[in-house]
């Protein structure tokens, strides 16, 4: 690299134009390599063995993710079906986005197992979850075992306005990895890459969940309490503003008997969790109560709202919506509709959908669902629960994958 | 609807509770009645609550929305063609503004409010008017901005009107010094908002160590504190200074918003802001909008006797407040008397789609 990159030097000490320019230097490696998945393992560990993480249920969920268990699970799943030969693609630029705080930490995580060099952005926002796993990353890298890993991993911090900066960074690159939705990939598509390089794209989206209202009317009080732990976490942990977060409740009905007992236990239950745990600003409730009033204004008539509680609002909306564009909902806004046969939904799945979470359904059931609709959204399919949980498949992308490239030797 | 002739004879600070209710009750059932039978948006609203009118038992269960949806949503009572004049917000540009929709009754009303509460402070005959703004702000008669249409409702009460600053915002302390000679000797009365009092009055006074000699001057100034409070001026304070650089004795204070105007919630001598027959607050709890009790502050909803050609009789703002108590506080007023202590803080959103993400 010849070129003088200059942009950043009004927000960040030159030293690090320097840095990332000697880190582009670097080779590329085999995919899963032994020294990314012990660095990575190690990060695992000081996460998971200190107590001073544990009041971050984000860093101990990367902690988990992390581990070296987890890691072979990877490596296997990869090297699954064939032993082809895999490299990094080279450099890989991530833009994490602004308001996660942890996912620059994965998506780094992905780029090293996939084999490349990482120039990371982080989130502008200071978040103190950045700041530990920076200070874990500084001190491993200052480790002789770690010395090259530490050569291959920039972290950069700039206004994510600053186009010379992007568009220097991005001219750079092999891959690019962009999270933060329609808005950053339009942003980031304006600006010129090579011939080569891929983008890893994650575009708005839009979840939702499915429950069988037999299942429900059927579970004990005590699967029941554990159920609504799980989708409280799908759906308030980043107060329903993560794109796997189910806005949309469908509840798949045999019996009408059971769908009024299945209603009444889930919501009662979800209820009691929610006035546990969560708590609610003056200014979300009023912003809550604003984007619920938007949309009942933009469906019309024909719903009924529950709002008891600022702390959770059920709309039924009866049937299907013919789009999901009128159901806005934050910080626990859940709208309702009913289905006889998930067949149902097909026609109303656009590319937009990305996770469906479900309960009392079989995996068999789901995948002849979404082989015979050929539906063109729905890149997930997990169980209540695991809406939120970080997999190297994502958005329909294996992420490991699109950032490494096969090399054929015959 | 009926018009307000019934409240506009009456002193609008001197009614007990128990009478109040009686007379504004009925009120606020029918503007609700109004505008579920006039508005297709507020009738979607208050259906999917399942709201039905039996159930408004006190001003707490009168149907609110949310100030904010008049930014999102066009929001009215009347045919298009009855809508005589739009007032909006003022918001600095690029952020979303509400409209306000306004026939002739519901403008004419908000009049004749506004003038029985201001009587109140400065008597019912017209005194001579120092803007401290821009007479620029009022140009565009079409399309209101909060601070032109708040200059032009206060400027009926002025005998004759000068504005204290040139087009650029500085203040002609010529004019002002002109125009006070005139009414040596004379009550005056001052108005203008309040963070352009202080910016462009109160400083710039204070920098050309100039004192003008005003304790013939009432003051009356709204329009939020929120920029003020970043300075770390509070009410106490912007009085001693308009008493420092301009020995003004009388300073009023106002609460108010485009979305309700005419019906503002002034300042006694207390320090308290009061509500009136024509408004009321009700102070209420995140968590389920339920009410709080008196010294609790919450959420503050503002209720105006007023609207009926948008519906906006009954708002639930973002500003936290917090009502002192009710007919009894020391100044002699009826009616409830509380305090705003300041807007709700701001959280950043959490979420994926957002790297670009700038608040609206």
């Amino acid at each position: 690299m010849t070129r003088m990159p200059s942009q950043l030097d009004r927000y960040a000490d030159s030293v690090i134009w320097g840095r990332i320019t000697s880190a582009c230097s670097q080779p590329a490696t085999e995919v899963f390599s032994d020294v990314a998945c012990s660095f990575i393992s190690r990060v695992s560990r000081e996460l998971l063995i200190s107590r001073r993480y544990a009041d971050w249920p984000d860093l101990i969920a990367l902690g988990y993710f992390s581990r070296r268990a987890n890691l072979e699970r990877m490596r296997e799943h990869a090297f699954n079906s064939s032993r082809e030969l895999r490299l990094g693609r080279g450099v890989v630029l991530h833009i994490a986005p602004a308001n996660v705080p942890v996912n620059f930490a994965y998506s780094f995580f992905f780029g090293m197992l996939a084999g490349n060099v990482n120039i990371v952005r982080l989130p502008s926002r200071q978040f103190p979850q950045v700041d530990e796993l920076l200070a874990i990353f500084t001190n491993l890298f200052r480790t002789t075992d770690y010395l090259e890993t530490g050569h291959k991993a920039v972290f950069v911090r700039y206004p994510s306005d600053d186009d010379a900066v992007t568009g220097e960074l991005s001219s750079v690159a092999d891959a690019r990895v962009v999270w933060g939705g329609d808005a950053t990939v339009e942003a980031l598509r304006r600006h010129p890459i090579s011939p080569r390089c891929v983008d890893v794209n994650f575009s708005d989206r839009y979840s939702f969940c499915s429950l069988d209202a037999d299942a429900i009317a059927r579970l004990t009080d005590r699967e029941l309490e554990r159920l609504a732990h799980d989708f409280y976490n799908d759906s308030y942990l980043f107060d329903q503003g993560a794109c796997s977060s189910p806005r949309l409740v469908v509840w798949r009905v045999s019996a009408q008997e059971s769908i009024v007992i299945a209603k009444d236990r889930f919501w009662r239950a979800v209820r009691q969790k929610v006035e546990s745990v969560y708590s609610l600003s003056a200014v979300d409730a009023v912003d809550k109560f604003t984007g619920l009033c938007s949309s009942l204004v933009k469906i019309g008539s024909g719903v009924r709202a529950i709002l008891d509680t600022n702390l959770l609002y059920i709309v039924d909306i009866g049937r299907i919506p013919d789009s999901i564009d009128n159901l806005e909902g934050r910080f626990g806004t859940f709208y309702e509709c009913s289905v006889e046969d998930l067949r149902d939904l097909s026609r109303f799945i656009t590319p937009r959908f990305q996770t469906l979470s479900y309960f009392g359904f079989s995996k068999e059931e789901l995948k002849r669902f979404v082989l015979g609709s050929g539906v063109r959204g729905l890149d997930r399919v997990v169980p209540v629960g695991r809406a939120l949980s970080m997999s190297e498949n994502w958005d329909g992308y294996d992420i490991i994958r699109s950032l490494s490239r096969i090399v054929d030797i015959q | 609807m009926e018009d307000l002739s019934d409240f506009l004879v009456k002193d609008p600070y001197s009614m007990g509770s128990k009478e109040y209710q009686n007379l504004v009750l009925p009120r606020y059932q029918r503007l609700t009645q109004h505008h579920i039978a006039r508005c297709s948006e507020y009738r979607s609203i208050l259906s999917a609550i399942n709201f039905s009118h039996g159930e408004i038992g006190s001003l707490v269960d009168v149907p609110f929305l949310p100030v904010r949806l008049f930014k999102t949503h066009q929001l009215l009572s009347v045919d298009n063609d009855e809508v005589f004049k739009t007032m909006t917000s003022s918001g600095t540009s690029g952020q979303q503004v509400s409209k306000i929709y306004l026939d002739r009754s519901t403008a004419s009303a908000q009049t004749r409010v506004l003038t029985g509460l201001v009587s109140t402070v400065i008597g019912r005959k017209r005194l001579p008017l120092l803007v401290i703004d821009s007479s620029d702000v009022v140009k565009n008669r079409q399309m209101f901005s909060a601070r032109g249409a708040g200059i032009l409702g206060f400027s009926m009460f002025g005998a004759e009107v000068h504005y204290a600053l040139d087009e650029k915002m500085n203040l002609d302390i010529e004019k002002v010094e002109k125009f006070l000679d005139r009414h040596a000797g004379r009550e005056i009365f001052v108005f203008g908002f309040t963070s352009i009092i202080w910016e462009h009055f109160v400083i710039p006074l204070r920098s050309a160590h100039k004192s003008l000699r005003m304790s013939n001057a009432v003051v009356i100034h709204g329009g939020g504190w929120k920029k003020l409070l970043d300075q770390a001026v509070d009410n106490g304070s912007f009085k001693a200074a308009l008493r420092s650089v301009a020995s003004i004795e009388k300073v009023v204070s106002y609460y108010g918003m485009v979305e309700q105007t005419g019906s503002i919630y002034l300042e006694c001598d207390h320090g308290f802001l009061h509500t009136s027959i024509y408004s009321d607050v009700v102070v209420r709890r995140p968590r389920d909008f339920s009410e709080c009790e008196i010294g609790e502050p919450g959420l503050l909803e503002v209720l105006s006797v007023i609207p009926t050609s948008y519906p906006g009789h009954a708002l639930l703002t973002e500003d936290i407040g917090i009502l002192h108590g009710r007919d009894d506080c020391g100044c002699g007023r009826r009616g409830g008397y509380f305090q705003v202590v300041g807007r709700a803080p701001r959280s950043e959103p959490r979420g994926c789609s957002d790297t670009y993400a700038k608040p609206t």
